[in-house]
């Protein structure tokens, strides 16, 4: 009677818990800031995206009447890989796509060293302009869109953090690793612990299997 | 190579789930009409393949977690799982809840299941009963949270699929 108490016990606080913590999972991304507008082109031949079916726009910006969406690919940009960075330019009066541009992206590296790069538009995708980069420094990398408008020039610039390794992202990546950690870690516990019991009852010389009559 | 990792990876998914949301389903609804019925040799028959289930469904994690990270990998994404994009989000609970269901697997092995498994009768026939002690209503009450959280995880993969946001 008192085991049965202890598990009632118990089990009055594991539903109020889950409760909580089923509340919490609904309202994190809520809690969430909106940091770029998701929406528009996706990269053509990307598994992943393909995959996830997910817009991958980072960032945008107006300015002289157009907005610059922009990504970089992959999302965290790692030193002394390539990383394709890709810029779609929409009119905002009319939400034309705008393409013909004379397009030039300027790097600012953390040092204050600036860089500059011819920023072609992709053949057949209509105002789609992308370079690919290797990033020589770690740190945050200031990254401006000039183009030669049809009327006026304009530019907008972009922040974007560069790592050393894959393993030394910004909080989301790390959230991800140790979210993965933390399974993996808590399947090999329930592995372990689970062989275990096992080996256990076949010493205590008790059943186990699914063999045995009543 | 890729295509065929994301398959196998699929498809490993797809048996897990048969193997451990399929079982959970079919237990709780043979658990369910023991006690609807009063059916002493249904719940017997339970307690004895209990030990074979929790295989099945130990098997059946080991098999998503598997070919989940399989997939993760295979997609190779900085971060392994696409935060801070609402994808990530969805992916994180599913991992979270993930985490409780296997936790409460471990609970249901290590303290309920050898109290079941020794107060089960040793003998058939008339004057056998299953008594339904602490312990065997434990193992019925956190196998339907499971699979409660389970149907949860199955929404939110199918969520996965349209969170273009």
């Amino acid at each position: 009677m008192r085991r049965r108490h202890d598990h009632c016990t118990r089990g009055a606080h594991l539903p109020c818990a889950i409760c909580y913590l089923l509340c919490a999972i609904v309202l994190l991304p809520c809690w969430t800031p909106v940091l770029a507008h998701h929406g528009g082109l996706g990269i053509e031949g990307d598994l992943v995206q393909w995959a996830l079916k997910v817009d991958q726009w980072q960032d945008e910006g107006i300015t002289q009447g157009h907005r610059v969406k922009f990504l970089s690919y992959p999302r965290q940009p790692i030193v002394g890989n390539s990383t394709r960075l890709v810029f779609e330019i929409q009119s905002t009066a009319t939400g034309q796509y705008v393409s013909g541009l004379t397009a030039q992206l300027e790097v600012q590296a953390p040092n204050g060293s600036p860089r500059q790069l011819p920023l072609p538009e992709t053949t057949g995708v209509t105002a789609y302009y992308e370079t690919a980069m290797v990033f020589a420094q770690e740190g945050e990398h200031i990254i401006t869109f000039r183009a030669l408008g049809p009327d006026v020039p304009f530019s907008t610039s972009f922040r974007k953090a560069v790592s050393r390794t894959t393993l030394h992202g910004d909080w989301p990546t790390l959230l991800g690793y140790g979210t993965v950690l933390a399974a993996f870690l808590v399947t090999w516990l329930g592995f372990v612990v689970s062989v275990q019991g096992r080996f256990a009852t076949v010493r205590k010389g008790a059943p186990s299997g699914s063999t045995e009559t009543f | 190579m890729q295509h065929f990792l994301e398959y196998l990876g699929t498809l490993l998914h797809l048996v897990g789930m048969l193997l451990f949301v399929g079982g959970h389903i079919w237990f709780g609804f043979l658990t369910a009409m023991t006690e609807r019925q009063q059916d002493r040799d249904g719940a017997r028959f339970l307690a004895t393949q209990l030990p074979l289930m929790a295989t099945v469904f130990g098997v059946g994690v080991l098999l998503l977690f598997g070919s989940g990270v399989l997939r993760l990998f295979v997609w190779g994404e900085p971060g392994l799982i696409f935060l801070p994009d609402p994808y990530g989000w969805i992916l994180l609970s599913k991992l979270v809840l993930y985490m409780i269901i296997v936790v409460n697997g471990v609970l249901i092995e290590r303290r309920y299941l050898p109290h079941v498994l020794q107060e089960r009768p040793r003998l058939s026939g008339a004057g056998t009963e299953l008594y339904l002690t602490a312990a065997w209503s434990q193992i019925k009450v956190r196998a339907r949270l499971n699979l409660l959280l389970l149907l949860i995880v199955v929404a939110l993969g199918e969520a996965l699929r349209y969170s273009r946001l």
